[in-house]
């Protein structure tokens, strides 16, 4: 798991979260979630099939913080919000969603990682989510959005039954 | 004991609760349950100290239709609570995952956001964790690192 979109939207949830901070949402957040913005519309294109719930799900909520304490950014918030949305249903209209939303600067980015070779962005992100990992201990950021997403591989078929029942085993005082 | 020493308490009481009221909106942004707790529980104290120095029974501060009341919101809140979780968790499981798995991750809250852009204009500054800064600056020193300014 090392894809942009992953990275995209830690980097979105880690920045969204520093928003309650002006001084350090101008120094890092605003930064970070640029490059989260960037990396996560990069993601959608290359990819080309939908993405996770619970990967698409800490990047709406670190929007939900851009937008809740009205930092500014270079990009629509709500527009790139629908469009992550969208993403885990239908990448190329959640792409060119994307694209209109964000601004001229920001697009340009997306442009030239586009334009890059594939293993270079990934490399990228990879080197962003291992710093990202690494932080986990000490960012109640990273690690509520790594639980998260480490979801998204998880086989959800066998919930029904056995998970409900071992949740209850859990709950009761039985041996 | 002496009326002063009672009217000095009663007051420490009133105190007590201001100062949890403005310390958990200050420094955490939000009022808990459990503060909402301390700060009825102080003002409780308080107005059973003022009663009994009025001579009267501490039962008197609770009128027949505020305890109605308080029965119907209690009964109320109670209801819609249960409803939501039931909802909750059904339509989670219909939909193929635990009911309520999404909610482990924060969402902001829309009046602490309010006051933190409030507070920002008579120079408070809003509270982040220092981790989370941490975290952001390892980003930036990646992205440093590989030449996006």
């Amino acid at each position: 798991m090392s894809s942009p979109t992953l990275a995209g939207s830690l980097c979105l949830y880690v920045g969204g979260r520093l928003a309650p901070s002006r001084e350090h949402w101008r120094a890092l957040g605003s930064r970070v979630i640029e490059v989260g913005a960037v990396l996560y519309v990069t993601g959608i294109e290359m990819e080309g099939e939908p993405v996770d719930r619970e990967v698409a799900l800490p990047a709406l909520r670190g929007l939900e913080y851009v937008r809740a304490y009205r930092r500014e950014v270079e990009f629509d918030v709500r527009g790139l919000a629908r469009a992550v949305k969208r993403s885990t249903e239908d990448p190329d209209g959640a792409f060119a969603l994307a694209l209109e939303n964000l601004g001229h600067r920001l697009r340009g980015y997306v442009n030239a990682l586009l334009d890059h070779d594939e293993w270079v962005v990934r490399r990228f992100s990879r080197d962003v989510l291992e710093a990202l990992r690494d932080a986990r201990g000490l960012s109640p950021a990273v690690a509520e959005a790594l639980k998260v997403v480490e979801r998204s591989g998880e086989d959800r078929s066998e919930w029904h039954v056995s998970s409900v029942l071992e949740s209850l085993l859990r709950w009761l005082p039985f041996p | 004991m002496h009326v002063t020493v009672w009217t000095v308490l009663a007051m420490v009481c009133m105190v007590l609760a201001a100062i949890s009221l403005v310390t958990g909106l200050l420094l955490e942004r939000r009022i808990e349950a459990t503060t909402w707790f301390t700060v009825a529980d102080l003002l409780v104290c308080a107005a059973a100290i003022y009663v009994a120095l009025n001579g009267g029974q501490f039962s008197e501060l609770l009128p027949t239709w505020g305890l109605a009341f308080a029965i119907l919101a209690a009964l109320g809140h109670i209801t819609y609570t249960w409803i939501r979780s039931t909802l909750w968790l059904l339509l989670g499981w219909l939909r193929g995952h635990g009911g309520g798995q999404e909610a482990d991750i924060s969402r902001p809250s829309r009046a602490g956001a309010l006051l933190t852009r409030a507070l920002e204009r008579v120079g408070v500054e809003g509270k982040v964790d220092r981790g989370d800064v941490e975290a952001a600056r390892r980003v930036v020193e990646v992205c440093r690192r590989w030449g996006w300014e």
